[in-house]
């Protein structure tokens, strides 16, 4: 029997054969089912998704910890925080009520006199106590030793600012409360007084323009406008050759540095590791060589995007932004399932691995919108849409991969 | 006519829900068992690889296209599948000629009554490699090259083991013919 005569021997007999079901087949069948999950009947399946779901709620436990403490460390916290309470006696604030400016220039030495009733220049007993209660004489040096959130301010009559200071022990020398006496004193209660005797009142070297630049400091702080911000961030993310030629979810995990130029402005540096998965037509994939008639591809790769970042709407607990910028993508290991027709007309697969593979420097274009939100002093939460959209060709076979995502980012400040 | 799930059948099935499945199943698996017998040793494991066929299905049913044949499709997936089981199981499968077990003894020399079954059992007697790449090239039409890229192997190591293929199953076909005339006298 010749090799063409065997060949078709062969197939003829095992075309079309006539096999009986085998109940006992899907039982076995049945039994891998079970262990596995498909999309659409509520169970999570997929690339990644399980992972998904172990991040974002990794996330979130993180931010309700970091919501905890920070509630904690605010109720724990003395006015003056703990390096300014050493060794004082620190006495609680009361409800700050409204500053009016110092009529003049003078205005330091008319709330000393107001205060205290004491003349300038005159030197500090801190022994002595005045028939009110107040130390005896009052001092117009003033060092601004105290810093002005630790201040509180109420309104007395005849247009005077009085001032609370809490007691502490800054240099050695304690004011206690009960030298002070009568009814003034409990309006002026709380002064700190150095060991050097002087009397000091920082805030009333400073005037409305100074005080409003602190506070819009403070203000500044607490939005986060540090000069550097560092961002831990995830993002699922979908790429597609094409819109309609979505394979799966990839994932992107990393970290990115801001510096800011400006409040508003700011410089971001990061660095991703990605997972993409895609698929397309033969087409789509120029780098093989013919008869490709679809693929299927996933693929590892580093993003370094490099982006500028404009808040153009800032509040105190709340910023939107835009960014544009360029990544570059250095390929890890890339994997495609081909699908090839042959030469005789019957299609195959065919794998085609790559490890360690092109490098395209700010090749893919980075456009975002975001939103961020406030948590505490130093952190914010921030949800980025993103798009990034090729210049070139990406990865062993040049594909033209475009990908968009959410990225969802912890952010610290300092 | 060739036979196509309906999209009833294939929406259930993307949606996991198990009475399409096993339709699916059922439908498909006369065709499926038919190309698994021919790669495998034994009937288990044809089964084994026939259900990694189907789980690929399952998994993926929105990757087919309902234009296109679901039997290419299908078929395709399972020559995958059986590739991969060759893949695993070719370093561990060092069965010589010597090693092939008797054919089932013929009660005529009719080689064309042989039966389906009967058939499938000579293929499965070949070594893993001849057996592979004879299916390959013999009844799914590929060509040396595509199965040495699909294989791993060189162009010419697909040619060596057809050419043994073949010549193994000459001696097989003529051990049961002389068999089969000496027991009918």
């Amino acid at each position: 029997m010749s090799d063409k005569e065997l060949d078709e021997f062969f197939s003829r007999k095992v075309q079309n054969p006539d096999i009986p079901f085998h109940q006992a087949d899907w039982e076995l069948m049945k039994r891998k089912l079970e262990h596995q999950s498909f999309p659409g009947n509520g169970n999570i399946r997929g690339k990644g998704n399980s992972g998904w779901l172990l991040a974002l709620f990794s996330l979130i436990l993180l931010v309700g910890i970091i919501l905890v403490w920070d509630n904690w460390s605010r109720k724990n916290e003395t006015p003056l925080g703990d390096s300014m309470s050493k060794g004082g006696e620190v006495v609680p604030r009361e409800a700050p009520a409204i500053r009016e400016p110092f009529k003049n220039q003078a205005g330091k030495q008319e709330m000393e006199i107001a205060a205290g009733q004491s003349k300038p220049d005159e030197q500090i007993n801190p022994n002595a106590t005045s028939e009110n209660g107040l130390p005896a004489k009052l001092s117009p040096k003033f060092n601004g030793a105290i810093p002005a959130s630790s201040l509180n301010k109420v309104e007395v009559p005849n247009n005077i600012i009085r001032e609370e200071f809490p007691i502490i022990n800054g240099a050695g020398v304690s004011a206690k409360r009960k030298s002070f006496n009568g009814p003034f004193a409990k309006q002026l209660s709380r002064v700190l007084i150095y060991s050097d005797g002087f009397m000091d009142r920082p805030s009333l070297h400073e005037n409305r323009d100074a005080v409003a630049a602190r506070e819009q400091e403070e203000k500044n702080s607490r939005l986060g406008f540090n000069k550097f911000s560092l961002a831990l961030s995830i993002a699922p993310d979908v790429s597609a050759l094409r819109i309609r030629d979505i394979a799966g979810l990839g994932t992107s995990l990393g970290l990115n540095l801001e510096y800011f130029f400006q409040p508003n402005l700011s410089l971001n540096a990061g660095v991703m590791y990605a997972f993409k998965t895609y698929k397309g037509k033969g087409v789509d994939y120029p780098g093989y060589a013919t008869g490709l008639s679809g693929m299927l591809g996933d693929c590892w790769m580093l993003d370094f995007p490099l982006n500028i970042r404009y808040y153009p709407i800032n509040s105190d607990l709340n910023r939107w932004y835009i960014s544009a910028g360029a990544s570059s993508y250095l390929m890890l290991k890339e994997k495609y399932d081909l699908e090839v027709t042959s030469s005789s007309g019957k299609p195959y697969e065919r794998r085609v691995e790559v490890r360690n593979g092109k490098r395209h420097y700010f090749s893919v274009v980075n456009l975002s919108l975001g939103y961020e939100r406030v948590l505490t002093d130093k952190m914010a939460i921030q949800v980025e849409p993103y798009l990034k959209l090729p210049m070139g060709g990406i990865g062993e076979g040049s594909i033209k991969l475009k990908s968009a995502g959410a990225l969802i980012g912890l952010k610290y400040n300092w | 006519m060739e036979q196509k799930p309906t999209s009833t059948i294939l929406k259930g099935t993307s949606k996991g829900d198990r009475k399409c499945q096993e339709h699916l199943y059922r439908q498909f698996y006369g065709y499926g068992m038919s190309v698994c017998l021919r790669y495998t040793a034994t009937r288990e494991e044809a089964v084994e690889v026939l259900n990694d066929g189907f789980m690929k299905v399952f998994l993926n049913i929105d990757q087919y296209d309902p234009e296109k044949s679901f039997t290419s499709w299908f078929r395709r997936i399972l020559i995958n599948t059986s590739i991969n089981y060759y893949k695993k199981n070719v370093k561990h499968n060092h069965r010589g000629l010597e090693n092939i077990p008797d054919p089932p003894v013929q009660q005529h020399d009719a080689l064309d009554e042989l039966s389906y079954q009967e058939t499938v059992h000579i293929i499965q007697n070949l070594p893993l490699a001849y057996r592979t790449v004879f299916n390959l090239y013999v009844i799914e039409g590929f060509t040396h090259e595509e199965i040495a890229a699909m294989l791993h192997i060189s162009v010419g190591t697909s040619k060596s083991n057809l050419s043994r293929a073949r010549a193994n199953l000459r001696d097989i076909l003529t051990m049961n013919h002389e068999e089969g005339a000496t027991r009918h006298e």
